[in-house]
C-alpha cells in the first residue's frame, strides 16, 4: 500500500517531469516551428488532455465499470489537470491571444482550471471541517433531518403550551424560531465557520429564562438543543451544498470549453494546411 | 439521529435518479418516488394485506410502522399520499445547466462563424495567427483572400475545397510583381520544358530516398491545371512576426523536379564547368601574367590588387582599366597612327583623262604613288546613295582600284570617274549641311534611324556633352575635315555645285605642289583627330581606354554586322588585334559570339544577364572571405586559367550540421523578374 505522501510526490515528479519535457520540446523547437508544428501537436494534445479529463464525471456515472477507482481516477484528474496548465502556456506563447475565438477559449481555460483548483481546495478543507460540528449526514437526506427536528420543536411548543400552560414559549418559537426550523439558516455564516447567529439565538432563549416557570425551563433545555441541532445541521448542508454546487460551474463550463477548443482546432487545422506553406 | 438502524427503516433516496419527489424538499418525501419520466406515483402510505377475514396495514416502519387507524373495510390504506410535483434531482439539474451552457456556446459559435458580416469581424473573433512584420499593414482578410470577400466562413469552406490559393495568390502578385504571373520559377513555360528535357537526357544521379519518396504527399506544390503555382504552399503566412517567409524547406523544392536528392552532401548533381568554362566576359589569362608578365615587371601577383569586393560584399569586382591595367596596356590601346576615317584614295587620273572624263581638283599626290583605296567609314557613307553603292560594289568585284584604272573597261572607268566625284560631293555635304548630313548618310547606310546620342560618341565626340549643345558647337571632326579640305581639295565648294549642275570641270595641277610642302600635323600623341596630309588621311587615334569613338562604332557596326553592307568590314577592323592596330579591345575584351542572332554584342562592363537557369545559383562571397584565401576556391590551372570549382570544395563545409545545405543557399527559386518591394496600389 502506497502512502499518501509517496504517492503525493511521485504524482508530483512525473507531473515536472513531463512539464519539463514540454518546456524543453518548446525551447527547441524554432520560432517558426513554435508558430505550425509545434503549436499543432500541443493543441491537439491539451485537447486530448482535457477530454480524458472530462471524462471522470462519466466514469462516476459508471461505477460498474472496472476502469480503476474513483480514487485513481480523481489523483489523475487532479495532477493532469496541473500539467495542463503549463501545455496551456505554452500552447499560447505565455502572452495574451488576439483573436475573439482564442480569447474566450482562454477566459473558459482560466474559468476551469480556477474552478478545479477552488473544488480542489474544498475537497481538502471541507471534510475535515464536517467532523468538526455535529453529525455527519447524507445531503439529500438533510430535508427529512430538518423536518424531524421541526416537528420536535414543535412537540415541545405543544407540551409548553399544555403542561406549562405558559405562551412564553410559544411566543418565542412563533417569533424567532418558526423561521429558524423551517429552511437552511445562516448559510455564509457557516461557510465562515461563524458561530455568531447560533449563539445569538441561544442568548435570546437564555433571557427567557427569568419569565419561565420550572416546567418551562426544562422545556426550554430541550428546545435548547433542538437548535443545536438544526445548526449544526445547517453547517452540514452548506458545506455539503458548496461541494456539490461548485461542479455547476466547473463542468458546465468544461464542455463549452471543450466545444470551443473543438472549433479552434479545426480552424487552426485548415488554416495550418492552407497557410503553413514550407516557411520554416 | 440520521442513520436507520435496519435498511427498511431508513427513507428511500435516489441521488443517481432524474426526480425526486416534490415533498423531498420539505422533508417529507413519499416512499414511492417519481417514475423515470417525472410523474407523480403517490397513491396510499401501504397497501393493506388480508390475513383470513381481516386487512392488516403494511407500512414499513420506515414509514412509521403499521398506524393505529388500519385499512378501511374494503382493503384501502386510509393514509393516502398527497400527490406532488416532482423535481429535477441535483445531479439532473446540473446536466441541464451542461447542456444550456454548451447549447449557448454552440450558437454564439454558429453566430460569430457564419453569421451575417456586420455582426462579426473576422479580425475580431477568429485569429490564424500573426502575419509576418511586413504584412502587418493588411488589415482585411479579403486583401488577400479572395473567398473571405464574400463571407468570412466562406474562407474556411473554400479552403477546404482546395480552390483558394491560386486565386488567392493572384492577389499577392499585384504588389510582388511578376512577369509571369504565376508560372514555377516565373519562366515562360517552354523555357522550363527545355530545361526538363535536358534534364531527362542527363543521367539521374540518384534514386529518390524513402524521405524524398513522400515529398510530394507532404508538400502540395504541383502547378494547377493551367500550370500555375500558388505561393502559399511555400510562402506560409500567419506563423509569425519574425517568420521568414523566404525559408523554405527543401521539401517544398523536390516534387517538382525530376532528379531529387536529400542535401547537397548527398545526392547533388557534381558541378560542371564552373567557373573554367563558363564564358568570361573578359579574356585575362591568370596563369601567364602570375607566372610570366607579373615577374617581368618586377610586381607581387594577388587576387587583391586587381579584385575587390562590391559594397555589398556578395560579388567581387575587378577594378577599373585605369587602376589595374593602365601601366602595361594603354600602349596597346594608342598604338599606330590611328584610324582611318576620311581619306582621299590614289586616283589613276591619267587613265580617266584618257577616257575623257574631268575629274576638276585632285591632289597630284593621290595619282599613282598613292595606293590607297577608299576607307570603310567613307564606303560607308559613300553608299548612302544607291548609285553609288552600285558603282562601288562593281569595282570591288572586279578587283578594280581607283589608283589604277589600266586594265579596267570603259564601264568601270566611268563608275571610277563617278566615285571619284560622289566623294568630292561627300566633302561638299559634309562641310555644307555639317551634322546632319552625316547622321542622314548613316542612317541611309545602316537602313535604320541612329539614335541621337549616338552620333556624338560616332564623330569621336563626348557624348556627355549635353544634347541642345550639339547644334551649336562646330564639332571636332568638321573642323578637321574643313581644314583637310582646305589642303587637299581647296576649290571642291566651287567644283561640286558645277559638276552636279552638268558642266565639265577640268583637273587641276597647281594643288599638288601645295600639298607637297603642306603635310605638316602628324600623328595626335594625346588621341583624338589628326590629319596625314602624306596619306590623305583623317585618322582618329583612340584617346584611351574605353575610347567613346571606338565603343560606339564597334556597338553600332555590330549589332548591324551582317545586315548592313560595309558594318562588318569596320567592325573587323575595330575589333582586330593585330599588333600594329590601334584599339586592340579584344585582347581583353571576349569577341562576340559569332553564332549569335542579335549581331555581335561586345560585353564591355562587368555586369550581364544570363541565362535564366543560371540565375537560379546565387552566390555570396561575403561570408566566404576568410583571411582573403581566394585560391581556396579558385585555383589557377595552366591550360584552362582556373581549375574548374567541385562539390568537394562546398561540401568542405556545408554539411548540414557544420553549414546550412538548405537548396536556397544556393539557388533562387524566382529566376523570372520578381520584384520584392511592396508596390502599394
Amino acid at each position: 500500500m502506497i502512502s499518501f505522501a509517496v504517492r503525493r510526490w511521485t504524482n508530483l515528479a512525473v507531473c515536472t517531469i513531463l512539464s519539463g519535457l514540454g518546456i524543453l520540446l518548446y525551447t527547441l523547437s524554432s520560432p517558426a516551428l513554435r508558430h505550425s508544428s509545434f503549436f499543432i501537436v500541443s493543441g491537439w494534445v491539451l485537447f486530448g488532455l482535457l477530454i480524458v479529463l472530462a471524462l471522470y464525471t462519466v466514469r462516476k456515472k459508471l461505477p460498474f465499470l472496472p476502469l480503476f477507482s474513483s480514487s485513481q481516477w480523481l489523483q489523475f484528474h487532479v495532477y493532469a489537470g496541473l500539467l495542463s496548465v503549463v501545455l496551456f502556456c505554452l500552447h499560447i506563447d505565455v502572452r495574451v491571444p488576439s483573436g475573439g475565438l482564442e480569447i474566450a477559449l482562454t477566459v473558459l481555460y482560466l474559468i476551469v482550471v480556477g474552478s478545479g483548483l477552488v473544488g480542489l481546495g474544498l475537497s481538502r478543507t471541507i471534510p475535515g471541517r464536517l467532523t468538526t460540528r455535529g453529525e455527519q449526514v447524507l445531503f439529500e437526506r438533510i430535508p427529512a433531518l430538518r423536518r424531524q427536528l421541526r416537528d420536535a420543536v414543535e412537540g415541545v411548543v405543544r407540551r409548553a403550551m399544555t403542561e406549562a400552560n405558559s405562551v412564553t414559549i410559544a411566543d418565542f418559537y412563533a417569533r424567532r424560531l418558526v423561521v429558524f426550523f423551517a429552511d437552511p439558516r445562516h448559510f455564509w455564516r457557516h461557510l465562515v465557520e461563524s458561530n455568531r447567529p447560533r449563539y445569538r439565538l441561544l442568548n435570546e432563549l437564555v433571557v427567557l429564562d427569568r419569565y419561565a416557570n420550572t416546567e418551562e425551563r426544562k422545556l426550554m433545555d430541550e428546545i435548547a438543543d433542538l437548535i443545536r441541532a438544526k445548526d449544526d445541521l445547517d453547517y452540514q448542508y452548506a458545506h455539503q451544498a458548496v461541494l456539490k454546487y461548485w461542479l455547476f460551474v466547473h463542468i458546465p463550463v468544461t464542455s463549452s470549453l471543450l466545444l470551443v477548443g473543438f472549433v479552434h482546432g479545426l480552424v487552426m487545422m485548415v488554416y495550418y494546411y492552407a497557410f503553413r506553406g514550407g516557411t520554416g | 439521529m440520521n442513520r436507520p438502524s435496519r435498511f427498511d427503516q431508513g427513507d428511500y433516496e435516489r441521488p443517481t435518479q432524474k426526480w425526486v419527489c416534490g415533498w423531498a424538499a420539505e422533508g417529507r418525501a413519499c416512499r414511492v418516488g417519481p417514475d423515470q419520466k417525472g410523474r407523480c406515483q403517490a397513491t396510499y402510505e401501504c397497501f393493506p394485506v388480508r390475513k383470513g377475514d381481516r386487512w392488516s396495514c403494511a407500512r414499513p416502519p420506515g414509514g412509521g410502522g403499521p398506524c393505529e387507524e388500519g385499512p378501511l373495510p374494503d382493503g384501502t390504506c386510509c393514509h393516502p399520499i398527497p400527490t406532488c410535483q416532482p423535481v429535477r434531482s441535483l445531479r439532473t439539474r446540473r446536466g441541464m445547466v451542461t447542456l444550456l451552457v454548451s447549447a449557448f456556446t454552440f450558437s454564439l459559435l454558429l453566430l460569430f462563424l457564419a453569421g451575417p458580416r456586420l455582426v462579426v469581424s473576422p479580425h475580431l473573433f477568429v485569429s490564424p495567427g500573426p502575419l509576418v512584420k511586413s504584412h502587418e499593414v493588411i488589415r482585411d482578410c479579403a486583401a488577400c483572400h479572395v473567398a473571405a470577400q464574400e463571407h468570412p466562413v466562406g474562407e474556411l469552406l473554400a479552403v477546404l475545397a482546395s480552390g483558394i490559393r491560386v486565386a488567392d495568390s493572384q492577389q499577392c502578385i499585384t504588389c510582388h510583381r511578376s512577369d509571369q504571373g504565376l508560372k514555377p520559377h516565373g519562366l515562360p513555360p517552354q523555357n522550363l520544358s527545355q530545361i526538363t528535357e535536358r534534364m531527362k537526357r542527363a543521367p539521374s544521379p540518384l534514386s529518390p530516398s524513402s524521405s524524398l519518396s513522400l515529398a510530394p504527399a507532404a508538400a502540395d506544390v504541383r502547378p494547377d491545371e493551367h500550370g500555375e503555382l500558388a505561393c502559399v504552399p511555400c510562402h506560409g503566412e500567419h506563423l509569425g512576426r519574425t517568420v521568414r517567409l523566404t525559408r523554405i524547406d527543401n521539401q517544398y523544392c523536390q516534387p517538382c523536379h525530376l532528379v531529387r536528392f536529400p542535401s547537397l552532401m548527398n545526392g547533388h548533381p557534381e558541378f560542371t564547368g564552373y567557373p573554367s568554362q563558363s564564358r568570361s566576359r573578359w579574356q585575362f589569362n591568370h596563369v601567364s601574367h602570375e607566372k610570366e608578365h607579373f615577374p617581368t615587371k618586377g610586381i607581387a601577383f594577388g587576387c587583391q590588387h586587381c579584385h575587390r569586393p562590391a559594397l555589398n560584399r556578395r560579388t567581387i569586382l575587378t577594378d577599373p582599366f585605369e587602376r589595374t591595367c593602365t601601366g602595361c596596356h594603354l600602349e596597346h590601346i594608342q598604338r599606330g597612327s590611328g584610324i582611318a576615317v576620311f581619306n582621299l584614295p590614289g586616283v589613276d587620273f591619267e587613265t580617266l583623262l584618257d577616257h575623257g572624263i574631268e575629274i576638276g581638283e585632285w591632289p597630284d599626290e593621290a595619282n599613282l604613288d598613292l595606293e590607297e583605296d577608299l576607307t570603310p567609314f567613307m564606303a560607308l557613307l559613300l553608299s548612302a546613295d544607291p548609285k553609288v553603292a552600285r558603282d562601288l560594289d562593281e569595282l570591288a568585284r572586279a578587283g578594280v582600284h581607283l589608283y589604277d584604272l589600266e586594265k579596267a573597261s570603259e564601264r568601270q572607268v566611268a563608275a571610277a570617274g563617278r566615285v571619284v566625284w560622289a566623294v568630292k560631293g561627300l566633302y561638299y555635304d559634309l562641310l555644307t549641311n555639317g551634322r546632319a548630313e552625316l547622321v542622314a548618310r548613316l542612317t541611309k547606310a545602316f537602313g535604320v534611324p541612329l539614335s541621337p546620342r549616338d552620333v556624338p560618341a560616332l564623330t569621336g565626340q563626348s557624348s556627355e556633352a549635353p544634347g541642345w549643345l550639339f547644334p551649336v558647337i562646330q564639332p571636332d571632326w568638321l573642323n578637321r575635315l574643313q581644314a583637310a579640305q582646305r589642303r587637299w581639295l581647296p576649290d571642291v565648294m566651287a567644283e561640286v555645285p558645277l559638276y552636279r549642275a552638268g558642266k565639265t570641270v577640268t583637273l587641276k595641277e597647281l594643288a599638288m605642289k601645295f600639298i607637297a610642302t603642306g603635310d605638316a600635323e602628324r600623328e595626335n600623341p594625346v588621341g583624338g583627330w589628326s590629319r596625314v596630309d602624306r596619306a590623305l588621311t583623317l585618322f582618329y587615334r583612340p584617346a584611351g581606354h574605353a575610347d567613346h569613338f571606338v565603343r560606339a562604332w564597334v556597338d553600332v557596326t555590330g549589332k548591324r554586322y551582317g545586315t548592313a553592307g560595309r558594318a562588318a568590314e569596320i567592325f573587323e577592323i575595330l575589333t582586330a588585334s593585330a599588333p600594329d592596330t590601334p584599339g586592340q579591345c579584344m585582347r581583353c575584351h571576349a569577341r562576340p559570339d559569332a553564332q549569335s542572332q542579335q549581331g555581335r554584342l561586345v560585353e564591355w562592363t562587368e555586369e550581364r544577364s544570363l541565362p535564366a537557369e543560371r540565375r537560379a545559383v546565387k552566390f555570396s562571397h561575403a561570408p566566404h572571405l576568410i583571411r582573403q584565401a581566394c585560391r581556396a576556391c579558385h585555383a589557377l590551372h595552366a591550360a584552362r586559367d582556373f581549375k574548374p570549382i567541385v562539390k568537394a570544395t562546398c561540401t568542405t563545409c556545408h554539411t548540414g550540421q557544420k553549414m546550412n545545405d538548405n537548396c536556397l543557399t544556393c539557388h533562387t527559386y524566382h529566376v523570372g523578374t520578381m520584384t520584392t518591394a511592396l508596390v502599394m496600389k
